[in-house]
């Protein structure tokens, strides 16, 4: 069986997996940031969390055979392949805040919103949207302690991350929105999340 | 001047008005605070690492940092740093750490120690905010691997903090055993003054 789904630039979209399922992630365009989001599908306080991800695996970010934390320490999703080796689990989404504050945009899509949007049937409050697992995202931490911040993602275009589902889960992504500094290339471009057994 | 005194292994809560000073004092040394705040006119509005790490571009704090909130706001200024080893990356540890990692239950725990201290604001549990990790020694270094050392702080080490709101600030001396708070969990104080 499988299902996909085509995210939009600058959209989100969600999709379901079950246990034991493959969730590739595939940057259609390149360059393009994913905020990655995931909830146990029998109860959605239940999320992925960086800072889980990072307690878990006493590391700032991930690597192929890695499996990624909920909220309650359990194993969401395994690191089955990644062609990029690029990806960030320190930074919170954008928001409207966060476009009208450091570039004077009122009304700008953003990540937060967009997850906002997907989940919206579900009625999680939006002050307690989780964090995200940025996927492709090229802000690395380095051995000071800073973070690299400006450059444009490294992945290219069909590179995908492949996740293996260990619960049930509703995976949200988020083609970012942000399109006023290039960490996203020259221009927006499509996720496509694409589920099979 | 008020002041209080949170036990090792316990937490602690006081208030913070707008322009006052915040001390955290490690009182006995090595005592990792796990430390939460939250704009007492919108408890949603609280201290989020994540917003710090972001504003900051760095995963490590210094002096004359402004830590900020989910909202991106300005919540408190670091005036002063006797330590200079503090954590922004982890989470607190909670029932769940202890259970699979030590095999005990009923352990007091940080997130536990957080919905004490806030217990009568009716928080849902599920959303407790993340900590900014005073004094906690898990250095980030050789390819993004984090360490578990021993808390770098002195008997007697504070982090003074300027309030930029008016702030509910707790703090849970962390409970946590196998040596990262030292031999043993001791006594944090906190103290608020007028600047």
């Amino acid at each position: 069986m499988s299902a996909e789904i085509l995210i939009k630039g600058g959209f989100g979209g969600r999709i379901e997996v079950r246990k034991g399922q493959f969730l590739e992630v595939i940057n259609e365009g390149g360059q393009q940031i994913c905020d990655f989001f995931a909830f146990n599908f029998h109860d959605v306080t239940e999320h992925l969390s960086p800072a889980h991800c990072r307690a878990k695996l006493r590391r700032i970010v991930f690597q192929v055979g890695d499996e990624l934390a909920t909220r309650l320490w359990n194993p969401i999703f395994e690191i089955v392949e990644d062609t990029v080796g690029r990806h960030d689990m320190c930074f919170p989404p954008c928001d409207p805040i966060r476009y009208l504050r450091g570039f004077g945009v009122a009304d700008h899509r953003s990540c937060r919103t967009n997850l906002a949007e997907v989940m919206a049937d579900y009625k999680i409050p939006y002050a307690y949207l989780p964090d995200p697992v940025n996927l492709f995202q090229n802000t690395p931490v380095r051995d000071d302690g800073g973070i690299d911040f400006g450059a444009p993602s490294l992945a290219k275009p069909g590179d995908k991350v492949v996740l293996r589902a260990c619960m049930d889960v509703i995976a949200a992504g988020s083609a970012c929105p942000m399109d006023l500094v290039p960490i996203n290339g020259d221009m927006l471009t499509d996720i496509c999340f694409r589920v099979h057994d | 001047m008020t002041e209080v005194l949170i036990k090792g292994g316990h937490g602690g809560r006081i208030e913070v008005r707008k322009g006052q000073i915040l001390e955290v004092v490690n009182v006995q040394g090595e005592q990792i605070c796990d430390f939460f705040a939250f704009n007492v006119n919108d408890l949603e509005e609280t201290l989020s690492p994540a917003h710090i790490r972001s504003a900051l571009r760095r995963i490590v704090l210094k002096v004359s940092d402004i830590l900020v909130s989910r909202y991106r706001n300005p919540m408190f200024e670091i005036l002063q740093d006797d330590c200079g080893v503090h954590d922004v990356t982890f989470p607190p540890c909670d029932p769940i750490v202890y259970e699979r990692r030590f095999g005990l239950k009923n352990h007091r725990s940080c997130r536990t120690n957080l919905a004490e201290a806030m217990a009568d604001k009716n928080l849902p549990y599920a959303y407790l905010p993340e900590p900014v990790n005073l004094f906690q020694n898990t250095p980030v270094g050789d390819g993004g691997r984090i360490s578990d050392l021993t808390s770098a702080a002195k008997p007697g080490d504070k982090v003074v903090l300027k309030a930029h709101m008016d702030v509910y600030a707790v703090g849970s001396a962390c409970p946590m055993i196998g040596g990262v708070n030292g031999a043993a969990p001791t006594d944090l104080r906190f103290v608020v003054r007028d600047a």
